[in-house]
């Protein structure tokens, strides 16, 4: 038991010292190949948010072949629904939602190009299987530190699906928002080897 | 008949909603310090120290912790001998005050009409869920908690076979932390409710997640148990975030009531660390 626990300590500071990754979007196959699950990446540039009400609208459109609001072509989705922005900030506290919830609605958008999703928690088999065929990669944010990841945010706006209120599609541009890959492009998964070295 | 004002009562829901939106309440700052102190993980530790930031932001500069401002729970606990003044139909008052207070803070309004079709957001992140009971206090006791839907949607309820044991219970509970506790934002507060009925063991199981760490159940074999079934969780090493840690739980808050002889129902409410309570005493004037 003691020196599980001192391997494990061992291998999080390596995790820390030699796998950070600093990544502008887009993000494409290139950039994103060399990510493990495990590692940590400040991602800046430009990401958007969608999650339930929108994926369910996107699924739909693409289905029925009507054009998109968004490109998806090396796009980044955040699964995300932000807090209003108070006057005189940059923008309301935000953070990760639940990204298994987005799961059987994932492999349309995949196919239009998605690179990378940001949300919090285990998905699917399926997804791990999914962002394998397709090139992809599944970060994580740390939830419910919302204040926190709001300081990373240097402006947000709707740019679709107004009338979903707090669901629309955001443009949001972020500058070293702290992430760690969850899922890569090889099969890797976070919470599996998290588990292994305890 | 001593009697407390409407207003006096909108107007306290209204500071509390405020208190619970922007500032991590204290008993659970502590219990977050005290596992970053313990924490073996530095991934781990790292995101203990992280939502410790980030509630020193969030009352800093009246930003909510969490941008899922919860589904909102009111409890009126109504002391012997005390009536409210009313002016209007309570409910509906309280509503109305929610409404505003989301509105006129910047927090998020979560909430849909018709769970079914429409699925239209209500603008005002109401209805609340409210709650009267009658106690032999002296006071008003006003409890708000905010509820986000991400630890909501891991909520369980087994109605167990009486026979059922205490290792039953915990087998339960561990199967369904490592099946879902990844996506409640660990660590988190795991309020179990044993006993009532389908309906009220789901009610304790709520107010057992909103109870203070620093509470044990007042039974010691209850108390035992809560201590073991923390222990278990934080055996998984799933921890904070799912990302590996011994930190997948800051406690286990257990609340238990008579049963029918035919049952043993069990509820299992996730509270994230993002645990948003206030509380206040009205006592009349
Ligand atoms: S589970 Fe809690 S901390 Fe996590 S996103 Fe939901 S409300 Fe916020």
């Amino acid at each position: 038991m003691m020196t599980n626990m001192k391997n494990y300590t061992q291998n999080t500071f390596q995790n820390k010292e030699q796998n950070i990754h600093r990544l502008s979007t887009p993000l494409t196959e290139e950039k994103i190949k060399n990510l493990k699950a495990g590692d940590t990446v400040y991602l800046s540039g430009t990401i958007i948010s969608a999650r339930d009400a929108a994926h369910k609208r996107i699924v739909e459109s693409i289905i029925s072949g009507k054009k998109l609001p968004v490109n998806l072509k090396n796009s980044t989705i955040f699964y995300a629904g932000p807090s209003p922005t108070p006057p005189g900030k940059k923008s309301g506290s935000i953070g990760p939602t639940t990204a298994s919830r987005m799961d059987s609605l994932t492999e349309p958008l995949l196919k239009e190009g998605l690179k990378a999703m940001i949300g919090k928690g285990r998905r699917s088999k399926e997804v791990v299987d999914l962002l394998k065929k397709y090139k992809a990669v599944y970060l994580v944010a740390v939830g419910g530190i919302s204040a926190y990841l709001s300081t990373k945010v240097k402006s947000i706006k709707t740019i679709a699906y107004d009338d979903l209120g707090p669901e629309a599609i955001y443009e949001i541009e972020i500058e070293n928002f702290p992430l760690f890959v969850a899922y890569d492009i090889y099969g890797g998964d976070i919470f599996e080897s998290a588990l292994l070295v305890e | 008949m001593k009697s407390i004002k409407i207003t006096t009562i909108t107007e306290e829901v209204r500071k509390l909603l405020i208190k619970a939106n922007f500032n991590l309440p204290e008993d659970v700052t502590e219990a977050i310090r005290n596992a970053a102190r313990e924490e073996k993980s530095c991934r781990a530790r790292e995101i203990l120290e992280l939502i410790l930031e980030n509630a020193e932001i969030a009352s800093k500069q009246k930003l909510p912790l969490c941008q899922d401002c919860g589904l909102v729970y009111i409890d009126l606990d109504i002391g012997r001998d005390i009536c409210i003044e009313e002016s209007g139909n309570l409910s509906d008052l309280l509503n109305q005050t929610v409404a505003e207070t989301y509105n006129n803070n910047y927090l998020r309004k979560s909430v849909v009409s018709d769970p079914l079709y429409e699925r239209k957001n209500t603008s005002g992140n109401i209805p609340a869920i409210i709650h009267t009971g009658f106690t032999q206090d002296s006071y008003l006791h006003l409890k708000v908690c905010l509820k986000g839907g991400g630890s909501e949607n891991c909520s369980f309820l087994y109605m167990l076979e009486p026979s059922a044991s205490e290792d039953d219970i915990i087998a339960l509970i561990l199967d369904e932390v490592k099946k879902n506790v990844t996506k409640s934002c660990p660590p988190v507060i795991i309020g179990v409710g044993i006993g009532g009925s389908s309906s009220e063991v789901t009610r304790l199981a709520r107010i057992a997640s909103f109870r203070n760490l620093e509470v044990r159940n007042s039974d010691n074999r209850y108390k035992r148990l809560e201590e073991k079934i923390l222990n278990e969780v934080n055996k998984t090493g799933i921890g904070p975030q799912g990302l590996g840690g011994r930190t997948t739980a800051l406690a286990c808050n257990i609340e238990h009531a008579p049963c029918h002889i035919a049952s043993l129902p069990l509820a299992v409410f996730f509270g994230c660390h993002s645990t948003r309570r206030a509380d206040s005493k009205i006592s009349p004037p």
